[in-house]
């Protein structure tokens, strides 16, 4: 039981920092962009066509 | 439990049996497994008929030792024969109907017309896609002498491969062959042939329209040339053909811009719904992705999520393997764990009981397993997995604990079961081995690193630790010394043994590993285990390199890679499915996972630049089994002892029983007999080893010539390192054959020419082999100091007449005018920067020249002196080669020179390029003085020559040669066609064999 309660103490803590770190590089890298990845991916996987919108 | 595990071992030495015996009687080996099966029946009769005639099957189960010994030995018995049926059946699965039967009666030149169905997601490679191929179709095309009228004629239109559109060739039922055929776009006097099993794997260049079309489930039209894949070229070389043939692929086909050509016929939505679910989801995950992290790490989120491995840049790929950390990209039981981990820990969050979520986890895996292509490793740790959690929710109330191994046994019965030629697929082992080594050898490490890194001990271990790296970082040619790895190997023996005793005898125990986290503590104990039974011996014996920093990389590698996992799978499950806010969500979790990405790759770069790469000779099958043994033996010795003395003690107990007597006997006896028949038959399977080898290696363009005798070897000439291509020789061809040969060092280097051709290939040969000693009709400056092109041209008359004539004036370009020469000069600079490096000596060639350790062996027979200026393609140096009465002569394409000092009469004459003038080269052949020729020669890449005068004159030789050549198959070999051409002095006999078997022409030697 106490393992299952760290494991999602961990997950939750993960999932925290994940979200803070993720929004840090985004203010700091201004080119970390849907719309800039989407082009500098062209040509990875080419027959998988994607937008810079949600499908 | 252990009766299975018993019986899967068997399974599988009958299996490897089959493959190192090339045992081919499938059918009597089953009839023996039918034997033996019923034989296995007769003692548990003896002892249970009575409760089997009952039907109280579960009382029998229930006694402590339910099955008879010699029952238990008979199945095992039935399994290795029943393995030896299953792999050797599968190599000769081809009925009528299969695809290597129906093409069979084509040369490579035969046009045909396959109409099949795309049956995987095509795999990017890096400028083509790998597409899988189920024909049902297939058709001869047959040339009309008048091309058929229509826009789907022959002319412009043809040779614009894969330009048609989608759907050009719709089904016209009035047109169709009986059979379901779909219109024919050809004059096709042959009938069509249905087919039932064998694949085609087609390779779709970028620069095709299908190359964006192709996909999973549509039914298409391939026209053009089918090949079988080549099989070993070169010693040490892969056998593409096998590897080919283990996934179901019996020919190839290549589209081009300029071969070949490819139509869709229809877009089928049909096939297994869960396949479709699971190529769903990775489409989804794939656009994902690609918005919301930027190239090239996408690359590498997409091989550790999605299995696909396509895209990522060469340069980190190299990293990754002289780091030890590739296993990442290929999708293995780590990510399945890993993912079986987090959907664990979810469901467990929300307070999921584990009885209820356990079916789902399983659903998860196996679908994971399908996205990334039900690669071997992923279905095995799929089923591990899953056994583990099903056991776990279902079975743990009735005391039942699942053991790993038996896990890991089921697997291997599954996978083999189904597909037995993976048994020699390096995935496959890996996979299994890692696992195996987790299973077997965690503990013992553990318990080895408890009792020796402790006090004075722990001191030692680590000062020798960092010692050792810092010496192979400071001091880089150390690891291509010979005594390198036989020093390492009795330095860490040392290091064990003089840390366990200060452990036990110091007094200073202040700091020990035992004060680490639990954890942590297993988790170092298994990269350890890792190491010694999987990666260290496997990858030497598979790739012939043993990575020094993997277990260095691998201890932040794995745990980092968990977490990219994880992060990467949150993100495209978000991204893909919650709508509005979910791809912004993905965009910030993938951001963050961007940093551990990047720290990934930077961690690989470090490790691969500080931390030499060694190559290492590959071992053989025997010597691998005796490494296992001695581990077990190390490790183990109490159990296996223990094992031992109770199973003599049985035999004993058994053999006094008269009852047993004569079964026991009989048994044994059997045992006897097959190890006695088995002994014999790999005896006779044995070569005689030769007392002199020359090997012509199949190089493409260019030329290398090796030569054993003694156990010294001597290199002549090094093949290509094409900047461009970055096809590098020395890598791709030369060292996996010295690898293989068992070569610790080159003893000599003889170069014949400046031509790129035959020295840039000795540039990553000599970063990984100590060499001792080049030779060359030409100077090779040992300062260091690079000289400039005009310099190069000064040295090197490359006999082009604008460059020569200008030279003349006093003219000379101050920069390469064409690739071809700017690849001599890169060459000609690298080979001074190397020698210089690494200190080799070196020396000038002409006639009379002792070639240091090859005296009595190689001679030198032309240059005659040492000229000012070396002309490249007409200077170049002859050598003769002998043993006994033998003569073999090696000589650069130039004729001017040859007919002077060619001895007599030579058996094989080797050619480093095509002859030159012609003529001349017929009149030596048609007398008697040669009695083979062994030609290095294939047409180069299109960019290698443009722009160089050389090119046009190259294209009509090889065609006048070809011409002729094709008249006499038995005079002549060619690289080309023959693969690596192995000449060999046995007991003053001759044996030629070229690596690639002839069909239709046999070579007789």
């Amino acid at each position: 039981m106490a393992d299952e309660q760290n494991g999602t103490v961990f997950l939750i803590a993960l999932l925290v920092t994940t979200l803070v770190v993720g929004v840090f590089v985004l203010i700091v890298k201004s080119d970390y962009r849907v719309e800039q990845n989407v082009v500098t991916n062209e040509d990875y996987y080419p027959n998988v066509e994607v937008t810079s919108e949600t499908d | 439990m252990g009766h299975f595990i018993l019986f899967t071992l068997a399974y599988i030495v009958g299996m490897g049996l089959a493959v190192v015996l090339e045992i081919q009687a499938a059918p009597f080996f089953l009839l023996l497994t039918a034997f033996l099966l019923v034989g296995s029946f007769i003692p548990l009769w003896q002892r249970h008929g009575q409760t089997l005639i009952e039907g109280h099957f579960r009382q029998i189960l229930q006694e402590e030792e339910a099955f008879p010994v010699l029952s238990v030995l008979l199945l095992m018995g039935a399994m290795g024969c029943f393995g030896v049926f299953r792999y050797a059946g599968a190599l000769q699965a081809t009925g009528p109907r299969h695809l290597d039967r129906v093409m069979e009666n084509g040369d490579p030149w035969t046009k045909w017309r396959v109409v099949g169905e795309v049956v995987a997601e095509p795999t990017l490679k890096n400028d083509f896609l790998e597409v899988k191929i189920q024909p049902r179709l297939v058709q001869k095309v047959v040339r009309s002498k008048k091309p058929p009228k229509g826009p789907r004629g022959k002319g412009k239109k043809r040779s614009n491969a894969g330009s048609a559109p989608a759907a050009v060739e719709a089904p016209t039922g009035g047109d169709a062959p009986a059979g379901g055929g779909y219109a024919l776009s050809e004059d096709l006097p042959e009938p069509e042939r249905e087919v039932e099993d064998g694949l085609v794997m087609a390779f779709i260049y970028q620069e095709t329209e299908a190359y964006r079309q192709v996909k999973f489930n549509q039914t298409v039209e391939l026209t053009g040339q089918f090949h079988k894949a080549s099989t070993r070229r070169n010693p040490g070389s892969l056998d593409y053909q096998r590897y080919l043939r283990n996934q179901g692929v019996f020919r190839t086909f290549r589209l081009t811009a300029k071969s070949g050509r490819f139509t869709v016929l229809a877009e089928d939505p049909s096939g297994a719904w869960w396949y479709r679910f699971a190529l769903h989801l990775r489409t989804r995950f794939l656009k994902v992705i690609k918005q919301t992290m930027p190239y090239p790490e996408s690359c590498f989120l997409g091989g550790v999520l999605l299995g696909l491995r396509g895209g990522l840049p060469p340069i980190v790929a190299s990293e990754f393997r002289k780091t030890g950390v590739s296993h990442v990209l290929a999708v293995s039981g780590l990510h399945v764990t890993i993912i079986a981990g987090l959907f664990y820990g979810i469901f467990t969050m929300f307070r999921v009981p584990l009885r209820v979520f356990a079916p789902f986890i399983v659903f998860f895996l196996f679908t994971f397993a399908l996205i990334v292509g039900w690669p071997s490793s992923a279905v095995r740790a799929a089923l591990m997995n899953s056994l583990f959690i099903l056991s776990r929710a279902y079975l743990r109330d009735y005391g039942f604990r699942l053991s790993i191994v038996f896990s890991l046994a089921v697997a291997a019965v599954y996978i083999l079961t189904i597909s037995p030629l993976q048994l020699t697929e390096p995935s496959f082992v890996l996979s299994f081995m890692a696992i195996y080594a987790l299973a077997m050898f965690t503990d013992p490490a553990e318990k080895l690193m408890r009792d020796t890194l402790r006090g004075d001990g722990l001191v030692l271990a680590a000062v020798a630790s960092f010692l050792f790296f810092l010496a192979v970082t400071l001091k880089r040619d150390l690891v291509i010394h010979p005594w390198f790895f036989t020093g390492t190997g009795l330095f860490i023996v040392a290091v064990v043994w003089a840390s366990r005793r200060l452990a036990t005898s110091s007094g200073f125990q202040s700091y020990s590993f035992e004060m680490l986290p639990g954890w942590l503590k297993s988790f170092t104990a298994s990269q350890v285990a890792i190491f010694l039974a999987m990666m260290g011996p496997l990858s030497a014996y598979y790739f012939g390199s043993m990575s020094l920093a993997a277990p260095l990389a691998n201890m932040i590698a794995i745990p980092l890679i968990g977490l990219i996992v994880q992060l990467g799978l949150i993100a495209a499950i978000v991204g893909s499915f919650l709508p509005v806010v979910g791809l912004p969500l993905a965009l910030v979790l993938n951001a963050a996972n961007w940093l551990g990405v990047k720290f990934f790759l930077g961690m690989a770069h470090f490790f691969a630049v500080l931390i030499p790469f060694p190559r290492v000779s590959q071992p053989g099958l025997g010597l691998i089994l005796g490494y296992y043994a001695l581990l077990h033996l190390y490790f183990y010795w109490e159990t296996i002892r223990d094992y031992s003395l109770a199973l003599g003690a049985a035999v004993i107990d058994l053999w006094e029983d008269p009852d047993y007597r004569i079964p026991l006997g009989l048994v044994g006896g059997g045992l006897v007999a097959v190890i006695l028949f088995l002994g014999g038959f790999g005896l006779s399977r044995l070569e005689r080893a030769p007392t002199l080898r020359v090997t012509q290696l199949d190089v493409g363009y260019g030329s290398s010539l090796l030569v054993e005798k003694g156990g010294r070897f001597a290199l002549i000439d090094a093949g290509m390192r094409d900047g461009l291509s970055e096809y590098d020789v020395g890598e791709r061809v030369i060292q996996p054959a010295l690898s293989e040969k068992f070569a610790d060092r080159v003893d000599l280097v003889v170069l014949s020419s400046a031509l790129p051709e035959r020295i840039s290939g000795l540039l990553s040969v000599a970063e990984n082999y100590q060499i001792g000693r080049i030779l060359a009709p030409f100077e090779i400056p040992t300062g260091g100091q690079l000289i400039p092109f005009q310099e190069f041209i000064k040295r090197f008359n490359f006999a082009d007449v604008k460059l020569e004539t200008d030279f003349r004036k006093g003219i000379i370009p101050s920069m390469p005018p064409n690739y071809y020469l700017d690849q001599a000069f890169q060459a000609f600079n690298g080979l001074i920067r190397r020698v210089h490096k690494s200190g080799i000596p070196v020396g000038r060639l002409a006639a009379g020249t002792p070639l240091p350790g090859f005296e009595d062996t190689i001679e030198v027979l032309y240059p005659s002196r040492a000229g000012d200026r070396f002309a490249v393609y007409y200077d170049g140096a002859i050598l003769q080669i002998r043993e006994g009465a033998h003569r073999f002569v090696f000589s650069s394409g130039s004729m001017y020179s040859l007919p002077k000092v060619l001895p007599e009469r030579v058996d094989v004459l080797f050619l480093a390029d095509l002859p030159f003038p012609l003529d001349d080269f017929w009149g030596l052949v048609s007398s008697d003085r040669v009695n083979r020729v062994a030609l290095s020669f294939r047409k180069p890449s299109s960019w290698l020559l443009e722009g160089y005068y050389m090119k046009k004159i190259l294209d009509g030789r090889s065609i006048q040669i070809d011409r002729k050549i094709r008249d006499q198959p038995g005079r002549f070999l060619q690289t080309q066609s023959d693969g690596a051409i192995q000449v060999d002095v046995v007991k003053d006999r001759l044996l030629v064999r070229p690596f690639v078997e002839r069909k239709g022409k046999p070579f007789t030697p």
